[in-house]
């Protein structure tokens, strides 16, 4: 499904209703009052007067009395929100089984991940039901969902997009993205997504060019690094075989293309350096969650107690460990071996990539190193997955560099992603490299309609 | 890391921790641990932190003209517990 092709907003309701049965894609469908295109929305935008859960107990009763940012600018552009669709609690994961709905499951096979964390989103889109959903990135949360799901997902440069209204995870890492089954699409929304907004600090001044006007598959002459180290790492044959034969294909189509390898032990630290970063800054941002102002209330005999008891029982046990690491991390007496030393090698990890990527046009690679897992193999816990294949997806964050992921193929029926990092603000070189990608692999507007 | 440490730390934070989670912590923070000897390879010595990505500023002073705030009843809307205009909580004084 095409954003040009969309069904109704009134079909798409019906479809995704119908198709959660088996998807669990979303938490709130929206009914429709007017004609447009359909878009999915992840249940940490805020939608006024529509239920706004960010998959977390606490807000299990939250009807925001504003809309983010974004919802003015698609509203603007017909985009009729339909779903709210399901993620990993507070967008802390990368499988969406911590959702509070329960696992969303990839429409490819059920018993696997949609990954995370915003998995509703993509699945929504690989399974036709929507040509557009909005996600957010902190890690990896758009591009590793949008790899296991078949489905183009982008998150552009860093205070491209307003997070004005998009309940937070790690200020110094949230990106706000969308998804969608071809590249072309992927660039239009990033039109009406982008802009500055006053109501977001972080928000950038560059101008937003009409990405999807000047949208052009020649690749003639630019230069791409692989990216060696995640290439070393892949056992899967049918990984790095679709991987080569696209970049056998770029070639031919005129890229430089050379292979770099940047420091192994700075690679190493990227994962517990955005461990400790991520998890203090989201504790400090959930500070808000006290259930009094808003929330779910729990009892207690004075003010504390209520607060003590509605956090209690308003967040998962995996949540209140990430949260008391990321205090742990935060503490004075910690700080300089912990915070400070992790921002520290958060500098030089982006000097190490940036110093060969300023020279050349884009850093590619396998988004990730296989195909979804199944959801009994799945580990909620980030540091069981310490490998650089994973962990690259990170460094995009740390430089708010514009990356996505396209289909580049399958391996036993399942999708594979193809990742494409670019300079900062140079999206229309990332859409460009990945539309000749496109154009070799025939996937554009692909999904998967069973549902 | 304690268990009771652990249970301190999270009601620093207005958590309580059930023995469960307090030692699944523990675990973690061993696992942390381990993970984080890579650190000490790694001279950091001098270097100032990153903490957003790009240096340029995007904070700005805002022109001196008034806006439409919440409406009062927009503020409480999702409050639990509301008193005439106001959050009520448990009484402090007794």
């Amino acid at each position: 499904m095409r954003i040009g092709n969309a069904a109704s907003p009134f079909e798409a309701y019906e479809k995704l209703k119908k198709a959660n049965d088996k998807l669990n894609c979303i938490v709130t469908a929206i009914e429709p009052h007017e004609e447009g295109i359909p878009i999915a929305l992840k249940d940490n935008v805020c939608t006024r007067s529509i239920l706004t859960t960010a998959s977390c107990r606490i807000l299990d009763n939250y009807i925001p009395v504003y809309d983010a940012t974004i919802i003015g600018r698609l509203k603007a552009k017909g985009f009729v929100p339909v779903a709210k669709t399901s993620m990993d609690e507070l967008a802390m994961g990368g499988t969406n089984m911590t959702a509070l709905t329960g696992p969303c499951h990839n429409p490819y096979d059920l018993e696997r991940i949609s990954g995370g964390s915003s998995g509703g989103s993509a699945v929504a889109v690989a399974s036709g039901l929507v040509p557009v959903a909005i996600g957010t990135d902190t890690g990896d949360s758009i591009r590793k969902p949008a790899s296991y799901c078949g489905v183009v997902g982008v998150k552009p440069s860093y205070g491209k997009i307003s997070r004005y209204g998009i309940i937070p995870y790690a200020s110094s890492l949230d990106h706000v993205g969308c998804f969608t089954t071809n590249v072309r699409d992927a660039a239009y929304m990033l039109e009406v997504l982008s802009g500055r907004d006053d109501k977001d600090m972080t928000s950038s001044f560059e101008e937003v060019p009409s990405y999807s006007r000047i949208i052009n598959s020649d690749i003639s002459g630019r230069k791409l690094l692989i990216f060696k180290n995640v290439l070393d790492e892949i056992e899967d044959h049918d990984v790095l075989r679709a991987f080569n034969d696209t970049v056998t294909v770029l070639r031919m189509k005129g890229a430089v293309i050379e292979e770099v390898s940047f420091d192994e032990t700075l690679m190493k630290a990227v994962l517990p350096v955005y461990y400790l970063i991520a998890n203090g800054e989201a504790t400090a941002n959930h500070a808000n969650l006290t259930g009094i102002p808003f929330g779910e209330r729990a009892q207690g005999k004075d003010f504390e107690e209520v607060m003590i008891n509605s956090r209690s029982r308003g967040f998962s046990s995996s949540i209140k460990q990430r949260f008391v690491i990321g205090s742990y991390a935060l503490y004075k007496e910690n700080q300089g071996h912990y915070y400070r030393k992790a921002q520290k090698i958060r500098r030089l990890v982006v000097e190490e990539v940036m110093n060969r990527l300023r020279d050349a046009d884009a850093l590619i690679a396998p988004t990730v190193p296989g195909i979804a897992p199944l959801m009994k193999e799945s580990s909620t816990d980030e540091l069981d997955d310490n490998l650089i294949s994973h962990s690259h997806l990170i460094i995009a964050n740390f430089a708010g560099l514009p990356s996505l992921s396209l289909p580049m193929g399958f391996s036993h029926g399942l999708p594979l992603g193809f990742s494409i990092t670019a300079n900062p603000f140079m999206e229309d070189i990332m859409f460009d490299i990945a539309k000749a990608v496109e154009e070799y692999t025939g996937l554009e507007g692909q999904t998967k309609e069973d549902f | 890391m304690e268990k009771e440490e652990i249970k301190k730390l999270a009601h620093d934070i207005l958590l309580d921790l059930s023995d469960k989670e307090a030692e699944d912590i523990a675990a973690e923070f061993e696992k942390l641990g381990k993970m984080l000897r890579v650190f000490e390879e790694i001279d950091t010595e001098g270097l100032r932190a990153l903490v957003y990505p790009f240096d340029n500023e995007t904070e700005y002073l805002r022109e001196d003209v008034p806006e439409r705030p919440l409406s009062k009843d927009e503020v409480l809307a999702n409050a639990g517990k509301i008193t005439e205009n106001c959050v009520s909580v448990p009484r402090v004084l007794k």
